[in-house]
């Protein structure tokens, strides 16, 4: 314990010393650097030794405000600071000019302040903008806020404590009872209750234990699980710590999809410096518990999400699903056994354990306990990734927090939990945000991304588009999926080119239920979602599309199946 | 069914039926003769669970809340693959819902989508016979009829069983693929592939190979191979197994591609020691035109090898060969009878010193069995030989330590072996399927030591490979006994009693590491890690050969590996044991019958029993006939088999017309119609091979098996055994007066210990019946081959341990010879990077392109002057090759070394036109070479 208290001071007397200069926080997760926050970023440091300012710039993750990246902030020795959206690479000198040397922050530019000790008041406080002040924040609490590659910021903040806490003041028993208790659910889209999972890895004898931490993300619409990596990666090594001391498990494995370059640098980064602190490896903190974390790379393939593909990924096969039993806990990565959560989930457990499970379950439903992290994306005014409370509307969120559909349109569409979670109507966009009413209204919460369309949008070409995502990504294992899916895009294309039947939509049922009975694993099984509830909800759509069978129309993008091989 | 004592009942479709735990439900279903509808599941591999098509639903019972009460309810789960669902007791299944069929008929629509099956919707089909012409009915990419597997197809069957109207809505695309037909033995055509992955499961699970993979994803995954383009390339073993597995006509032999079987008999593989259970299919002109290797056989578990899979088609080549007498050069056809009473006449004035019998080792136990007491009683001479070189040398010495020759334990039991010593054995090549379980033990996490100078396949997948110094092997066997000697985990007093550990040791004083470093080329540090590797494993097994050792140190070389086996104490072991391996597929029966010069049958060894004054007793050895015929001492000569598939450089074949004119009578049983050894024999008599005789075999591991008279054979044919008989009962000598082959075994059995109590009648009776296909029940095409389950018999080694002990007298032998010339020591590998392919335009077939390099020593090179880079041409008495030199400090002087391509040498078989290329070993010898630098 005394390690934990040792380090905590290092780091606090690391950040009392940062806060004595100005602080540019510059937002680089992926919407940052997307917006070009690096090119602004150059454009700092170019302006600051030009100056010869000391001034700290920091590269943190992101509010998660997409629509406003690039988003700096300037953070003054008095505490006071300014936020700048949408800055331009000319706004940078002004910036730099009116606001660190002048001390008089060009407020006509600025987005939000914070601290702000100015009687001006047409500029509104960051923490009381709509889309923070309607957020419940737990995972994404240091978002913006810290460095993410410097693990003293994150100690500073409380961070690792509950490590600590879990080491040397509860009993590995208490640990896992405090998850349980807690009702965490997985937020990988299955949403089976976290401790009862633990437990059945805790149940296991053996000498070599994996704990799996699933950052693979392939839903088009969801960063979630990008987004901790990039701008909080410490609290998932915390939460990865906390369910090895719960389980006694002996190695961690944090899977990342290749290519996701920012992601997988920062938490090769943060298991450096956890290794570096004592957080990993050996005796932990002194304690009698070793724990071994590294990040490992899957090639880019949607089905390496599901939990046992990942495992063949791990073990260097093709990424396909095995079947079950045996079960991970049983017979895991390399046969040992294993236990594999998202991201959210693990990254859930440092404030269950600091703050106890009461505390957690407070937030949220009685069924669906803690909060949701939600990707808006689409036709909306104020895209970007928001951590809500359980239970909020859909209503809520896209109207209060995304500031609705622009343009005056209608909302028609809502594409939830990625390709296979199908599309919701307007009419369900009262429904609640959590595992069990979205499961009732024929959606999934799945990896949280949700995608709005409004009235403009073709049902039946989005439809086509998410079928070609589930078709291009199928492993190719099981007979089913593989074919399936294949038949379901052709069938798709063939209502695009207006050169199908109306019969073709029986066909489609046809196909769609033989894969959801026969498939394997539940990209298969859940392969037939999107066009099952277009169909509900957008019959109309389809319709009008066989009225214009065999006129002529633009010929719209083929997307290759079976037959157009190489 | 009862194992462990525990049996497993379960309920499918209502019938009961019972089964062994860990099996699956579908195994379970298929057993009881419930056939349940599969495409990706194989018997022997892993479950899959990916073509759904054995999809069942099990019958569970619920409690449910009903008006306040707990009632319980029975429900259906969803469908799951009975392929992947263990067995539990009380089970209830159900695999013929009305909904499961519309699962299968609706995957199998969609597979159909993609598969050629015009023929299948033709209302023609019930009329289409094999010799119609389809017209107008079916396009031709798109029959049945012109698939190398119709009806054999296991699509076709299960669409069938399926009972499906084929007018499916969905879009049917074809692939439109090139045919891959430009590799040896077999052509992929993957327009057909169903996506099974059998094929990949099989290469990767049960050959180590990983030679095919998948490729691409989704609806564009198929399979190919996983370098390149060519199996030439991936490092494929040609053995056959993925088309032995392939439920559809994408892969499929070559030769006879289109042929149908009319019969299918079963036999034992008769080109390598292993004894492979095969069965071969037969067309409707009795041609043998398919092997496929017995899945419930015991030896090879479904498994067989480029030799015996694509090698076997000798057994159509031997067609109405009659006996013949050589006149001078002019062979004029006898009748048995006749040559017969020529040879008789000949016999009793032949001098049993000036005589000898060759035999090869591929001779069945009856046979060999007469023609040893055939030369004893009535040529009394006991100049038998078997060997071409000192490969069963290599097994002698074990009657003298452990009171038999042979195999201490079976050949799967090396699976479960910890660490596996393999000793200059090139076993891919040679001994192929007992690599299977050394790959396996492998995979779970054994060491594998390859102890050889040669690259071979097992060098290259060894966790250890020691490359000595070619000749040191004995030196390195030695001091790793030594070393382990030393080594303070080895308690003296766990050895056996008697053995004096300090005198052990001082024999072994010469050997120093720093000699050993010398010597034998390896490294303390290297050493030294084998030897931690030894100490800690606790089940060692141990295979031998006697490859290219020194014929003069092959006995020390034997007892040293002997030793070693005594220290690790891995003969008394389950799952250790000490494997000899020699030439030949019944080596092992010709030991045990005596058709040797040092043993009598029984592994009696001569030297003590002194009963047979009468005959000569003399040990006869391969020096010995060289010396007798390079003497022109030699006057009769009995050459039975086919002895020159065994050696390229026999005496026999090599003798000049002086040499040969002073032998008198050469009197050849060949099998072989087109033998070369027929231009220099007197009598020619052809025998039966081992597809048209009764007669038994015994494998490396003692398995006796028994075959049977499939093929039909001329009148003029007889089994060695009928004809010596013959020949001896025309000079009236008493004991050859056998009714059959059962007789002769029946004889065996009351001579030679070992065989005692086994007879014809029981080694078929341990064949018993399996599932058999009825008209109504379609089960799959790949059991439709197992009628029967041979087991065989293996005889039992009886160990006398106060006789096992360590050598006495260890004779060290420490200067190996540096010989003049510059010796190539070759090696052969699966695959070589940066392997090209060309396509050879007259014969259409791929040609694997690769630089070959030669590794040399710096003084060496100096001597020759060539740099390291350049390009040589290396000459050996059969052929010129170029490589690249590449100078190696490790290299020993006076050797090169070359690694070739394993395809290489496929190619060159399947090219090789003589009677039974595949009988001969290829074996990898040290070879004289001259190098030529090129400028």
């Amino acid at each position: 314990m005394q390690r934990f208290i040792d380090l905590q001071n290092k780091a606090n007397k690391y950040t009392q010393k940062l806060s004595k200069k100005p602080r540019i926080r510059i937002g680089s997760d992926i919407s940052g650097v997307a917006a070009g926050s690096l090119i602004i970023s150059d454009e700092f440091h170019k302006q600051i030794a030009l100056n010869k300012l000391d001034i700290l710039i920091s590269h943190v993750g992101g509010f998660g405000l997409s629509y406003a990246e690039p988003l700096i902030d300037i953070e003054m020795p008095d505490g006071s600071r300014v936020f700048y959206s949408n800055v331009q690479l000319t706004d940078v000198e002004r910036i730099v000019q009116e606001h660190i040397i002048q001390c008089k922050p060009p407020l006509d530019i600025a987005f939000a302040t914070s601290n702000f000790t100015s009687t001006l008041t047409s500029v509104p406080d960051f923490y009381d903008l709509p889309v923070n002040k309607m957020q419940t924040k737990i995972l994404t609490e240091n978002f913006g806020e810290i460095d993410p590659l410097d693990i003293s910021e994150y100690i500073s903040l409380g961070g690792y404590s509950s490590v600590a806490k879990a080491l040397f003041e509860i009993s590995p028993e208490d640990v896992h009872k405090e998850i349980l208790d807690s009702k965490l659910r997985g937020r990988g889209g299955a949403a089976f209750p976290t401790g009862v999972k633990l437990g059945f890895l805790k149940g296991s004898n053996a000498e070599q234990k994996y704990i799996l931490c699933n950052c693979e993300e392939g839903d088009p619409g969801a960063w979630n699980d990008k987004a901790i990596l990039e701008s909080d990666p410490h609290r998932l090594l915390e939460g990865l710590i906390l369910a090895a001391i719960a389980t006694n498990a002996s190695h961690g494995i944090i899977f990342i999809r290749h290519g996701n370059d920012i992601p997988i640098s920062r938490t090769k980064a943060a298991i450096q410096s956890a290794y570096d602190s004592n957080l990993l490896g050996i005796s932990i903190l002194g304690s009698e518990f070793s724990f071994n974390a590294e990040v490992v790379l899957v090639g880019e393939s949607y089905v390496a999400g599901e939990e046992t593909a990942l495992m063949e990924a791990v073990e260097g096969k093709r990424a396909m699903p095995r079947y079950k039993p045996p079960f991970p806990a049983a017979f895991g990565v390399w046969g040992h056994p294993s236990n594999i959560n998202n991201i959210k989930t693990i990254a859930n457990l440092p404030s269950i354990i600091s703050k106890g499970s009461e505390w957690f379950k407070s937030i949220g439903t009685d069924t669906s306990s803690g909060t949701a992290v939600l990707c808006l994306s689409g036709n909306i005014l104020r895209p970007g990734l928001y951590e809500v409370a359980m239970g909020i509307t859909i209503r809520t969120v896209i109207e209060d927090i995304c500031g609705g559909v622009p343009n005056k349109k209608q909302l028609k569409l809502l594409q939830t939990g990625g390709p296979l979670g199908g599309v919701l109507n307007s009419t369900k966009l009262d429904t609640s945000i959590d595992f069990d009413s979205m499961a009732k209204a024929g959606a999934i919460l799945g990896s949280g991304g949700i995608i709005v369309a409004d009235e403009d949008v073709n049902v039946v070409d989005l439809t086509r588009m998410l079928i070609a995502f589930c078709q291009f990504e199928s492993c190719g294992k099981c007979f089913p999926c593989r074919l399936g899916n294949s038949h379901l895009l052709e069938i798709l294309n063939r209502i695009c080119d207006n050169t199908s039947s109306p019969s073709d939509i029986d066909l489609m049922r046809k196909v769609g239920t033989n894969m959801q009975q026969g498939s394997l694993c539940g990209h298969g099984q859940l392969g037939f979602n999107p066009i099952k509830s277009a169909l509900e909800y957008f019959k109309e759509d389809f319709d009008s599309a066989f009225e214009n069978i065999n006129k002529e129309i633009n010929a719209p993008i083929q997307i290759p199946t079976r037959a157009n091989r190489y | 069914m009862v194992a462990n004592g525990h049996e497993i009942n379960l309920i499918v479709d209502g019938k009961q039926i019972t089964t062994i735990p860990g099996k699956t439900v579908l195994e379970a279903a298929l057993e009881s003769q419930i056939y349940i509808p599969y495409l990706c599941y194989h018997p022997g591999m892993k479950p899959f669970a990916a073509c759904r098509m054995c999809m069942v639903r099990e019958e569970i019972e619920i409690e449910v809340d009903q008006d306040g009460q707990k009632v319980k309810q029975k429900v259906l789960r969803p469908p799951t693959a009975s392929c992947a669902l263990p067995v539990r007791d009380g089970m209830v299944i159900q695999s013929n819902s009305n909904e499961i069929r519309e699962l299968q008929t609706d995957i199998m629509e969609m597979v159909i989508a993609e598969h050629p099956h015009g023929c299948l919707t033709c209302h023609r089909i019930d009329l289409c016979g094999p010799g119609d012409i389809c017209l107008r009915h079916v396009s031709v990419n798109d029959r049945c009829v012109t698939c190398p597997k119709n009806e054999r197809c296991e699509l076709k069957d299960t669409v069938r069983y399926l009972g499906m109207d084929i007018n499916s809505p969905l879009n049917y695309q074809t692939r439109n693929l090139p045919v891959e037909n430009g590799d040896p033995f077999y052509d992929r055509d993957y327009n057909l592939c169903i996506v099974c992955a059998r094929c990949v499961r099989v290469c990767e699970e049960v050959r180590g190979d990983s030679a095919i993979t998948f490729l691409e994803r989704a609806g564009q995954s198929l399979v190919g191979t996983s370098n390149g383009t060519s199996l030439m390339q991936s490092g494929c073993e040609f053995c056959g197994a993925c088309v032995d597995v392939c439920p559809v006509g994408a892969l499929v032999e070559t030769d006879n591609k289109w042929e149908k079987a009319a019969n299918v008999e079963k036999t034992i593989c008769n080109l390598c020691p292993v004894g492979c259970q095969v069965n071969l299919e037969f067309n409707n002109r009795e041609k043998m035109i398919r092997v496929i290797p017995e899945l419930n056989s015991p030896v090879n578990k479904g498994q067989a090898c480029f030799r015996g899979k694509f090698g076997s088609s000798y057994i159509n080549d031997k067609k109405n060969t009659t006996p013949k007498i050589n006149n001078k050069g002019i062979f004029i056809d006898k009748s048995i009878d006749e040559i017969i009473h020529d040879i008789s006449s000949k016999i009793p004035s032949m001098n049993p010193h000036e005589t000898a019998v060759l035999v090869a080792p591929n001779i069945s136990n009856e046979s060999a069995y007469v023609i040893q007491k055939f030369s004893r009683t009535v040529l009394k001479t006991n100049n038998i030989l078997s060997d071409t070189d000192n490969s069963t040398q290599s097994v002698m010495p074990l009657i003298e330590r452990l009171g038999f020759a042979a195999a201490t334990n079976s050949m799967w039991n090396i699976e479960k072996s910890d660490c596996i010593i393999l000793i200059n054995a090139n076993i891919t090549e040679e001994y192929n399927v007992l690599g299977l379980p050394i790959k396996n033990a492998l995979r779970n996490g054994s060491n594998l030591i390859t102890i050889d100078s040669r690259e071979t396949e097992s060098a290259s997948i060894a966790t250890h490979w020691i490359r000595p110094n070619p000749g040191s092997e004995l030196i390195l066997i030695q001091s790793i006994v030594n070393q382990l000697l030393r080594s303070k985990e080895i308690e003296p007093n766990t050895l056996f009693e008697g053995v004096n550990i300090d005198e052990y040791k001082n024999i072994f004083a010469e050997l120093t590491d720093d000699n050993i470093q010398q010597i034998a080329g390896v490294s303390y540090t290297f050493m030294n890690d084998i030897i931690e590797t030894l100490v800690s494993a606790n089940n060692i097994s141990i295979i031998y050969s006697s490859d290219n050792i020194n014929i003069n140190q092959t006995d020390q070389f034997v007892h040293s590996i002997i030793d070693l086996s005594i220290i690790l104490k891995n003969v008394f072991t389950e799952n250790g044991g000490l494997f000899p391996l020699s030439q030949g597929s019944n080596q092992q029966g010709l030991i045990d019958m005596g058709c040797r010069s040092e043993v009598l049958p029984g592994h009696r060894l001569i030297t003590n029993n002194q009963s047979s004054k009468d005959i000569t007793t003399n040990i006869f050895t391969y020096n010995d006939l060289e010396k007798l015929i390079y003497n022109q001492q030699l006057k009769n000569l009995f050459i039975i088999g086919d002895i020159e598939s065994f050696s390229y450089d026999h005496v026999v074949l090599s003798m000049n017309t002086t040499t040969r004119d002073a032998i008198d009578n050469i009197i050849l049983l060949t099998p072989s119609p087109n033998s070369s050894l027929i231009e220099i024999s007197d009598y020619i008599f052809p025998i039966k091979l081992h597809t048209e005789e009764i007669a038994t075999y015994t494998n490396l591991e003692r398995r006796i098996q028994i075959t049977d008279a499939i093929v039909k054979t001329t009148t003029d044919q007889l089994s060695t055994w009928e004809f010596l008989s013959r020949i001896a009962n025309t000079l009236n000598i008493d004991g050859f007066s056998y009714r059959n082959s059962s007789a002769v075994m029946d004889e065996i059995s009351s001579v030679v210990t070992q065989y005692e109590n086994i007879s014809h009648a029981k080694l078929n009776a341990s064949a018993k019946v399996i599932l058999k296909p009825e008209d109504n029940n379609p089960l799959p095409t790949q059991l439709l081959h197992s009628d029967k389950v041979l087991i065989g018999i293996q005889w039992k080694p009886e160990v006398n341990i106060s006789e096992f002990k360590l050598n006495k007298i260890p004779d060290l032998e420490l200067n190996i010879t540096t010989p003049d010339k510059l010796i190539l020591i070759p090696g052969r590998v699966l695959s070589i990077e940066g392997t090209e392919v060309e396509i050879n335009p007259i014969t259409n077939k791929n040609t694997a392109i690769y630089e070959k390099s030669l590794l040399m020593s710096p003084i060496d090179a100096q001597n020759l002057s060539i740099n390291n880079g350049d390009y040589v041409n290396i000459e050996t008495q059969y052929e010129i090759s170029t490589a690249k030199v590449k100078i190696d400090p490790n290299s020993h002087q006076g050797f090169v070394y070359c690694t070739k391509l394993f395809a290489e040498y496929m190619s060159f078989l399947e090219n090789d036109k003589s009677f039974n290329p595949m009988l001969k070993p290829g074996k990898l010898n040290y070879q004289t070479v001259s190098i030529t630098k090129i400028i």
